[in-house]
């Protein structure tokens, strides 16, 4: 997927259509361009009208369980539409919703970076692209998929790895394991993270590659002019410019990693608690929660788990918009930088 | 300070076509040296064979030899960082690192030599006056280099290279993307830049090569296809007046290219 | 820098700090791609090394209908079909919309501000959570407008998710078509909507064409959307308007949390076939960019 600032790639339509469609043959073709133009202009209100009925609709069918709701939508952990009472909230769903993205980021950003580094810096200009089709194809595969290798094949290989960091590392909370469960396979945030990781990968080197390329090739000559090895000339001529676009990719890959439904569900053995210990089972996300609770729940639990998403959907409203004002506006810095 | 560069047979070409073949000259120290001659006929490219930016373009390649006094910069005992660092270049737009500050600029060729904090300041306060731009510049080190004029960035990208103390500077038509006032300027700093340098400057304005140089060199191509050839070298006052060769006279008095 | 030989400044040189940084942040950059490359490679070959030695007639002509988790036996056929009919209506609703608005935004709407906005709608339609395309279904279509589940559901969900893919990449081919090729056309006398049917989107086709190819394999392994619109049948069902309707990501899905080694080794197998179709279209679509349009490509 690529991300780029429409206005940037454009080449303007020229002027000569309305000097040519004046004249004789006006009335007969014209028809025919308007009509077009007409219906291609409603395909684009469409877009609009969708994504204002989605927001719409969801916030209509969450209320029901609002108003039933009798705990803090925003502060209780529990999940428990369909008691009675009702009493659900999204403080722990949104706790490990956050948590899971980020632990994410910091494994996927650092590796994100250097392929996309070796994609455009070292590799000859003819196998770069096919190194960055390569780490596409990590996109292509299902979330589905990386749920089912995820539980079956990381979780059980990654058990001596979490409990060697439990044993060595445990004095550190993030690390410790009280109840002794790491000696098992066992289905934590951090196996889950580092699925994440590997599926937002190929967004963040993606875009990334894409802001580097853009880079101006007379600030390589600049860096290397001066006697630069390659690594100062990086330092200095390609990541300063590429900050805020580099900081747009991230947060694509920040929005991927909290919308992640499937390879969560699969893995994570949820609860909902809010604790920062990485290498224990438990914990859950927004969109993991609706996966698993949809075919069981009743009305109000339905209306509750839409509810949920509104706020997910909102999260990633948000990143999104962030992400496009970050890379417009590291267009606009790299084009009025030079002369 | 100061080499002199001698190319021996020099060849480059990149990975379809050889761009310029068979050039041996020397270029004096403390001198300005013009390169002119019709686009495509591989000025630049023999600009670039000097501090070694020509091989970085994949499938291009070098032959012959080209001595700083008298050491082989392609000998594979020497570092080709070491060669950059030594031979400096200008470029034909102005670039200097636009997210960095003046100061910053200017120390960056410092800073990657391993130059001391302590030295900075003097070394760059030196490169700039040396560039004409410290009067100008001198309340506004921090700010960032993007905010200068185009010539002023160009004459901060001279302060960059020459900040380091190189042995010889190139220059590749260093004036072509400026106003003629700020060109002005830049001609009178290359003057004085001979009295410490080895200039080399590719200009395709033969006005600017006659006021600024001491030698001139010039270049062209015979056919469609052919690479181009070294036609004659010469004292600048004696090749403009009484050209050697009939393809020079017919480059400087406007009948071709 | 005095003047001191180029082979002494060099030997100093390669011994300094910055070479060695140099050197090592080439290391961990190369080391990163491996990182990167590595699972792709576990992740495909382990899928189908577990799930090829699972194929068979029966997997692939059979459904789930009468086959407990614990039993072995059974297979897709329910599955394929749903997710053929799912994705093909997905792609026929969302192919000619998503053409439709690329074409306003690259060809008529340039510059205004409404055309901006859609842009900027776009992007955002982008970071839809699959989730929450499918509550959103399922909240409209599903319960609504009183549809239940069906295929036509999931299709929907579907081509919410497919929109913007094909918009964008579409509105970036379209985009990349020379000026000139369409000022050609003008100067014939051509009008603009045949200027744009007749000379540009021929020209862009295979462009086009890998849009949509590369949109069609993102798409058919989506499952969250699928739980909340499809809703799986164990028996086939090939009517897309009505009824719960199965689908590969739904049968992994289901069959993976299952307590029993019968229902795992389905699931490794469906994951297999679903990988082998996304890879197959994924390789395809890249080949067909790159021979057709020399370099360009999407």
């Amino acid at each position: 997927m690529r991300f780029r600032d429409s206005s940037m790639t454009r080449s303007e339509p020229s002027a000569v259509p309305a000097a040519v469609s004046g004249g004789r043959r006006r009335h007969r073709g014209a028809a025919g361009d308007s009509v077009f133009h007409v219906a291609v202009w409603a395909a684009a209100c469409f877009v609009l009208a969708v994504l204002a009925a989605i927001i719409i609709f969801l916030a209509w069918r969450a209320v029901p369980a609002l108003r039933a709701d009798t705990a803090n939508f925003w502060t209780t952990t529990r999940w428990l539409p369909d008691n009675t009472p009702p009493a659900f909230g999204v403080a722990a769903l949104a706790f490990g919703t956050f948590l899971s993205a980020a632990l994410a980021l910091v494994i996927a950003v650092p590796v994100a970076l250097g392929t996309a580094l070796f994609a455009t810096e070292y590799a000859s200009p003819r196998v770069g692209p096919w190194l960055g089709y390569l780490v596409d194809l990590l996109a292509a595969v299902p979330s589905v998929v990386y749920g089912l290798w995820g539980l079956y094949w990381l979780v059980p290989h990654l058990t001596p790895v979490q409990h060697g960091l439990a044993r060595t590392l445990g004095f550190i909370p993030l690390f410790s394991d009280p109840r002794g469960v790491t000696a098992q396979p066992s289905r934590s945030i951090f196996a889950v993270s580092l699925i994440l990781a590997v599926m937002i990968i190929p967004i963040i080197a993606a875009v990334s590659r894409e802001i580097f390329l853009q880079v101006e090739p007379g600030l390589r000559e600049a860096a290397l002019g001066i006697g630069a090895t390659r690594w100062d000339m990086i330092r200095l001529a390609v990541l300063p410019v590429s900050r805020f676009g580099l900081f747009g990719a991230v947060m694509l890959g920040l929005g991927r990693a909290l919308g992640e439904t499937i390879a969560v569900a699969l893995v994570l053995g949820s609860s909902f608690s809010i604790d920062f210990h990485l290498l224990i089972p438990g914990k859950n996300t927004i969109a993991a929660n609706i996966a698993t609770q949809f075919a069981e729940a009743g009305p109000t639990g339905r209306s509750a788990l839409i509810a949920s998403g509104l706020v997910l959907f909102v999260m990633t409203i948000v990143t999104a918009l962030l992400a496009r004002f970050i890379i417009r506006r590291s267009g606009a810095q790299e084009r009025s930088a030079i002369v | 300070m100061a080499k002199r560069i001698e190319l021996i047979d020099l060849s480059c070409s990149y990975r379809d076509r050889v761009a310029v073949a068979d050039v041996t000259m020397t270029i004096e120290p403390k001198a300005v040296t013009a390169i002119i001659g019709p686009s495509g006929c591989g000025k630049s490219t023999v600009l670039r064979a000097i501090n070694r930016l020509h091989e970085t373009i994949p499938g291009a390649k070098v032959r012959g030899r080209v001595l700083l006094d008298g050491e082989d910069i392609y000998d594979p005992r020497i570092d080709v960082v070491t060669v950059r660092r030594t031979v400096g270049m200008v470029f034909q737009r102005p670039n200097p690192f636009p997210t960095m500050s003046i100061y910053d600029n200017v120390a960056a060729g410092l800073r990657l030599a391993g130059v001391r904090r302590a030295d900075m300041d003097d070394l760059v306060e030196e490169a700039l006056a040396a560039a004409h731009l410290w009067s100008e510049v001198k309340d506004r080190l921090r700010r960032p280099a993007g905010a200068l004029s185009g010539g002023q960035q160009q004459r901060l990208c001279i302060a960059r290279a020459i900040a380091v103390r190189p042995d010889v500077l190139l220059m590749d038509e260093p004036c072509s993307a400026l106003d003629p006032i700020s060109t002005l300027a830049i001609e009178d700093l290359i003057r004085e830049l001979r009295n410490d340098y080895t200039v080399v400057i590719v200009t395709h304005n033969m006005q600017q090569a006659s006021r600024v140089s001491d030698m001139t060199a010039f270049f062209t191509v015979e056919g469609p296809g052919q690479p181009g050839r070294l036609i004659e070298y010469a004292d600048t006052s004696k090749l403009f007046s009484v050209p050697a060769d009939r393809r020079t006279e017919d480059y400087i008095t406007g009948r071709v290219g | 820098m005095t003047a001191s030989s180029l082979l002494a400044a060099s030997k100093i040189q390669r011994r300094t700090r910055s070479r060695l940084v140099s050197g090592t942040m080439s290391l961990l950059i190369a080391g990163a791609f491996l990182l990167a490359a590595v699972p792709l490679f576990l992740v495909v070959g382990y899928t189908l090394s577990r799930g090829v030695t699972h194929f068979s007639w029966i997997f692939f002509s059979h459904s789930l209908a009468g086959v407990p988790p614990s039993q072995p036996g059974g297979g897709i056929a329910a599955a394929t079909i749903g997710t053929i009919e799912q994705v093909g209506i997905a792609t026929l609703v969302s192919v000619p919309l998503g053409l439709a608005a690329a074409i306003y935004l690259a060809e008529y709407g340039v510059g205004t501000r409404f055309a901006g906005a859609v842009s900027f709608l776009v992007d955002v339609m982008t970071g839809v959570p699959s989730i929450v395309a499918g509550l959103f279904v399922y909240a409209f279509f599903v319960i609504s407008l009183h549809r239940g589940f069906s295929g036509l559901a999931a299709a929907l969900a579907l081509s919410i998710l497919m929109l913007p893919v094909v918009i964008r990449s579409s509105q970036d081919m379209l985009a990349a078509v020379p000026t000139s090729l369409r000022e050609a056309g003008y100067a014939l006398g051509l009008r603009r909507w045949r200027v744009i049917a007749f000379i540009v989107l021929p020209t862009a086709r295979s462009g086009l064409v890998t849009g949509v190819m590369l949109a069609v394999a993102r798409v058919c392994g989506e499952t969250a959307p699928l739980l909340l619109t499809a809703f799986d049948n164990a028996y086939i069902n090939t009517n897309p308007l009505h009824g719960q309707q199965s689908a590969l990501p739904l049968v992994i899905f289901n069959q993976a949390q299952q307590a029993y080694q019968p229902a795992v080794d389905r699931a490794w197998a469906a994951a297999a076939t679903l990988i082998l179709a996304i890879v197959t279209l994924y390789i395809t679509a890249r080949l067909l960019a790159r021979r057709r349009v020399g370099g360009k490509s999407g």
